[in-house]
């Protein structure tokens, strides 16, 4: 048995048709070809076409014809909302800060480490060496003792050779990044951002009491010496 | 036949510890003679200038990397004879076809110790 109110608009459209009311599928908006929401960037789905009563037929010629959206000017909308996004998010994450400071920094504290393990060998190497030199003067048996260790010595300094590599690895990949980072901004056209006035990156809490001391070895260069420090001593 | 330690070695390499530690492990042998480059085109010149009886070196140096070096010693009629070892970290299968092809005669991947040295070096010149 049909239910009330599915009668109620059967009778409704049947009076409808007698007094010349017709009832039409909606043409597709032309809000169709604007971007989507900013929210939305799932797959356009196909509007259910909508019934909608115009109202007594009147003379086609008169009524403004509306062109419908194709998936694929839907579709190119829609890429340039997602190009248009990622632009504004990159600006968002300081992406210019990104490449000019964090890269190059992470870079240099890698080369650091490799002239530093370099430094400490050829430290260990000088040691070892006199060490060999005075063994040589000792009778037999220690001698050979000695000579044994300090050949271990010199196995286990490879270490320096193999580290430095693979840090040269890492450096290298960092300069890839940098360098597609670069092209990415320049290809994006992203609007300048004022550095002074910009705040930290969102993923970089801010560090606060003795952890904010907490800055590691400092790159050779620029950093104090001890000379430096004592001279500060001396100040106070 | 016994090796002649008196022989004139060349070690290539980039790393300036690790000419160091190749040197002293080489003088622990008895080699007394031993010579250092830090690339392949800088050994290539102190090959053409002095006769060496072995050269010992690596593979990732620039601007001459030690495959061209070794290539460029198989290509001299001079030099051609001369034995080669190659010492590096680039253990994979491709990188160690590639340098017997070009005639290497053994391949050492680092890190190493003292009795791989002298065992390679061995069987390329013969017994100590």
């Amino acid at each position: 048995m049909a239910k009330p109110s599915a009668k109620r608009s059967k009778a409704k459209k049947a009076a409808s048709a007698k007094n010349g009311v017709v009832t039409k599928k909606a043409a597709p908006k032309r809000r169709a070809m604007a971007a989507p929401k900013a929210s939305s960037l799932k797959p356009a789905r196909p509007k259910k076409a909508a019934s909608k009563k115009v109202g007594v037929r009147k003379p086609a010629a008169k009524k403004p014809q509306v062109a419908s959206a194709s998936p694929v000017h839907t579709g190119i909308a829609r890429l340039g909302l997602i190009i248009a996004h990622a632009k504004r998010d990159l600006a968002a994450l300081q992406a210019q800060e990104i490449g000019r400071t964090h890269l190059p920094t992470a870079g240099d504290e890698l080369s650091a480490i490799v002239g530093a393990t370099e430094a400490a060998t050829n430290a260990i190497l000088d040691a070892v060496e006199r060490i060999e030199k005075t063994a040589n003067t000792m009778p037999g048996d220690a001698a050979a003792a000695i000579t044994q260790d300090v050949t271990a010595i010199y196995e286990a300094c490879n270490f320096q050779d193999i580290t430095g590599q693979r840090i040269s690895k890492v450096v290298s990949v960092l300069k890839e990044v940098d360098a597609t980072v670069a092209e990415l901004l320049a290809t994006l056209d992203l609007p300048k951002v004022d550095l002074s006035q910009a705040p930290a990156l969102a993923s970089k809490p801010q560090r606060t009491g003795d952890e904010a001391l907490l800055n590691g070895p400092q790159s050779p260069g620029g950093a104090p010496n001890q000379a430096d420090i004592d001279a500060l001593f001396d100040k106070a | 036949m016994a090796v002649d330690l008196r022989m004139n070695v060349l070690i290539v390499d980039d790393y300036k510890t690790m000419l160091r530690i190749v040197k002293n492990l080489l003088n622990q042998i008895g080699f007394t003679n031993v010579d250092e480059a830090e690339d392949g085109s800088a050994a290539l010149t102190k090959i053409r200038q002095k006769e060496y009886g072995l050269i010992i070196s690596d593979w990732n140096m620039q601007p001459m990397t030690g495959l061209q070096l070794l290539q460029e010693v198989r290509a001299d009629p001079k030099l051609k004879h001369i034995p080669f070892i190659m010492v590096t970290a680039e253990s994979k299968t491709e990188n160690v076809v590639a340098a017997k092809q070009a005639g290497v005669n053994n391949y050492i991947v680092k890190p190493f110790n003292a009795g791989t040295l002298k065992g390679k070096i061995a069987t390329v010149l013969g017994d100590f």
